[in-house]
């Protein structure tokens, strides 16, 4: 593990008073993703699939970044995001039609809300980590383009057979935007290129456009991922609960 | 190949925006469609991709491309434009990079020394020291710092980061060359300056700059055998560009000040008589043919000609007989007075030729 890894680590114990479990998952649908102790739970528990390197450390740091960002804010203003309780019952009426709609129905909205809240916050822990580590750098773009390759995958015909319109084109208008996103920062247009030949760069940079003008601190992390959801029609499918830490 | 590299997506071909394609090519299955869509993204991937493949079905469009090695980074790809010598597309990404990599050492070196080389030097010293303060081992960057210094003259403030540099990498080739430029320039301490150099010049053989300045450094101490030899090299390494000029011009100034070191009176008898000689062959030869000789010890002349070496070692294409470089220089002095007489060779021999003249009128 890379010292800053470490140090990172650290950081959000210290801050949040509870440890970071880590483990290994070749089952999550996600490349890494953190589960924020709340309530009377011990530890926040912090998941990645491997990775071909072998050496997580970045998608460590990241997860650990929604954690740190949170309780950087004082404890009235730290909240947690969930799909709001009608959420399950919007996304069964999208997918009436579908056969597949019991298997299908948690995955596409855990998925949804999973990258409204962690893409344009995401954005926000990547610029920390790419200025103040550098030495993870090289894995931070690693771990970019393995989750670019995986967003792509979702443009698929088969992936857009099973999947209602609503959600097919949030996930892609957001994916182009974590694409644009990267883009820049390695001055590679290649990168956007899916987004830019289906026709969604344009509310890709709708997107991006949003995070540079909301304020990059913590406490405007919320009023970010509403921006983003109004724009690709998903306000109303979450909601914000006050972090609490007490049983 | 590294699947790391490797990226692969696939849509349906009603998916893709159809507004990218010209009219009559937008509709789905057609073969214009499938030509349209195929070169679109050989025109998107030609620049970034290092291999790709591209599959247009009717029922889907797939796509993989392996990003080019060049591509990896964006300062790496931003390096490359500077090295190219695009710098107002370099500077210009660099400060586009700057917001968001504000504490990022090698940015603000890379940006700071492009700056420097287009004369912004406030904004190049400003990012260069903000890149010390960052990394303060960042032995390249005091080193680009104390350039942007000596090219601002505060040759005491470059030497004394130049001098940190070199404390840090003693064999930093790049630190000892340009402190021994800042030695020289401010008129300090030439005996160090040359020892830096020869210590730069024994492990960047082929640099030119350090060859000139380890030239400069030794015509400063009167050294004259070995600045000549200094400058030769740095002649040949690149001789077409403005260093090789500056050299040639040392050389030339070091043989004639040993010309007339060698002289009677400021007058070289020996240089009297190859003017003679000259004036006499070029008072057969037409205007074309003298034009064509003088040229021709021109053009060696930039390799360099050993004036003080009485050996006659050098033959021509113009003219029959083996000639010593005295005599050559003496024939291209005379030569020139006929065809271009207000031109200047680069070496007064006038005070011998209005004697030769002289001579030559006596009969």
């Amino acid at each position: 593990m890379l010292p800053c890894t470490k140090e990172i680590i650290q950081r959000a114990e210290r801050l949040t008073g509870k440890p970071v479990h880590m483990e290994e998952d070749r089952s999550l649908p996600v490349i890494s993703h953190i589960q924020i102790a709340r309530g009377p739970a011990p530890m926040h528990k912090l998941r990645y699939r491997p990775t071909p390197s072998g050496t997580p450390d970045y998608f460590i740091c990241f997860q650990c970044g929604f954690a740190i960002r949170i309780y950087e804010n004082p404890p009235e203003q730290r909240f947690d995001f969930e799909a709001s309780p009608d959420a399950p019952a919007r996304m069964a009426s999208l997918l009436k039609d579908n056969p597949a709609a019991s298997q299908l129905k948690d995955m596409l909205l855990g998925g949804l809300m999973t990258q409204l809240r962690s893409m344009p916050i995401g954005m926000r822990i990547d610029d920390w980590l790419f200025q103040e580590y550098p030495e993870l750098r090289l894995l931070q773009v690693a771990g970019a383009k393995a989750q670019l390759r995986d967003n792509s995958r979702a443009l698929s015909p088969e992936v857009k057979r099973q999947v209602p319109r609503m959600v097919f084109r949030a996930n892609a208008a957001m994916n182009a935007a974590f694409a644009l996103y990267w883009a820049k920062s390695l001055a590679d247009d290649s990168i956007s290129l899916p987004y830019k030949s289906t026709g969604f760069l344009p509310q890709g940079e709708t997107l991006i456009r949003i995070v540079e003008q909301v304020g990059s601190m913590p406490s405007e992390d919320r009023n970010l991922v509403d921006s983003w959801a109004a724009e690709v029609g998903l306000d109303g499918w979450y909601r914000w609960i006050p972090h609490r830490t007490d049983g | 190949m590294s699947t790391d590299d490797v990226y692969v997506f696939e849509i349906a071909p009603e998916d893709f925006d159809a507004g990218l394609l010209p009219e009559p090519a937008r509709q789905p299955g057609s073969q214009e469609f499938k030509d349209q869509v195929r070169w679109f993204f050989e025109r998107n991937l030609e620049a970034f991709a290092g291999w790709h493949d591209i599959s247009v079905e009717d029922d889907k469009i797939r796509v993989s491309w392996k990003a080019s090695p060049d591509k990896a980074d964006a300062l790496g790809e931003i390096i490359k434009k500077l090295r190219d010598g695009e710098y107002q597309e370099g500077i210009q990404l660099l400060r586009f990079l700057l917001p968001s990599r504000e504490k990022d050492a090698a940015v603000r070196y890379n940006l700071g020394m492009a700056l420097s080389d287009t004369g912004e030097l406030d904004e190049a010293e400003e990012h260069l020291r903000k890149a010390i303060e960052i990394r303060p081992a960042f032995t390249n960057a005091k080193v680009a710092l104390g350039v942007a210094l000596s090219r601002k003259r505060q040759w005491e403030v470059a030497a004394s980061v130049l001098e940190e540099a070199v404390g840090e990498e003693p064999d930093n080739p790049y630190a000892l060359r340009n402190l021994a430029a800042c030695l020289l320039a401010s008129g300090r301490d030439a005996a160090r300056a040359t020892e830096y150099l020869r210590i730069a010049t024994a492990i960047l053989p082929e640099d030119q700059q350090s060859w000139m300045n380890l030239g400069q450094a030794l015509e400063s101490q009167d050294k004259t055998v070995e600045a000549d030899a200094a400058y030769r090299k740095a002649i040949e390494i690149n001789p077409g560009n403005p260093v090789a000029e500056s050299a040639r011009r040392a050389l030339s100034r070091i043989a004639e000040s040993s010309f007339k070191e060698a002289g009677i009176g400021g007058v070289r008898p020996d240089a009297v008589m190859y003017c003679l000689s000259a004036i006499e062959k070029f008072s057969k030869m037409s205007h074309a043919e003298i034009q064509r000789c003088a040229y021709e010890i021109a053009a060696l002349g930039t390799k360099g000609i050993s004036v003080n070496d009485p050996d006659k070692r050098y033959t021509l294409k113009s003219m029959e007989g083996t000639f010593s470089g005295l005599q050559l220089l003496c024939y291209q002095f005379v030569g020139f007075k006929r065809i271009a007489p207000h031109l200047d060779i680069g070496f007064d021999l006038s005070k011998e030729y209005v004697a030769a003249l002289r001579t030559s009128e006596r009969g």
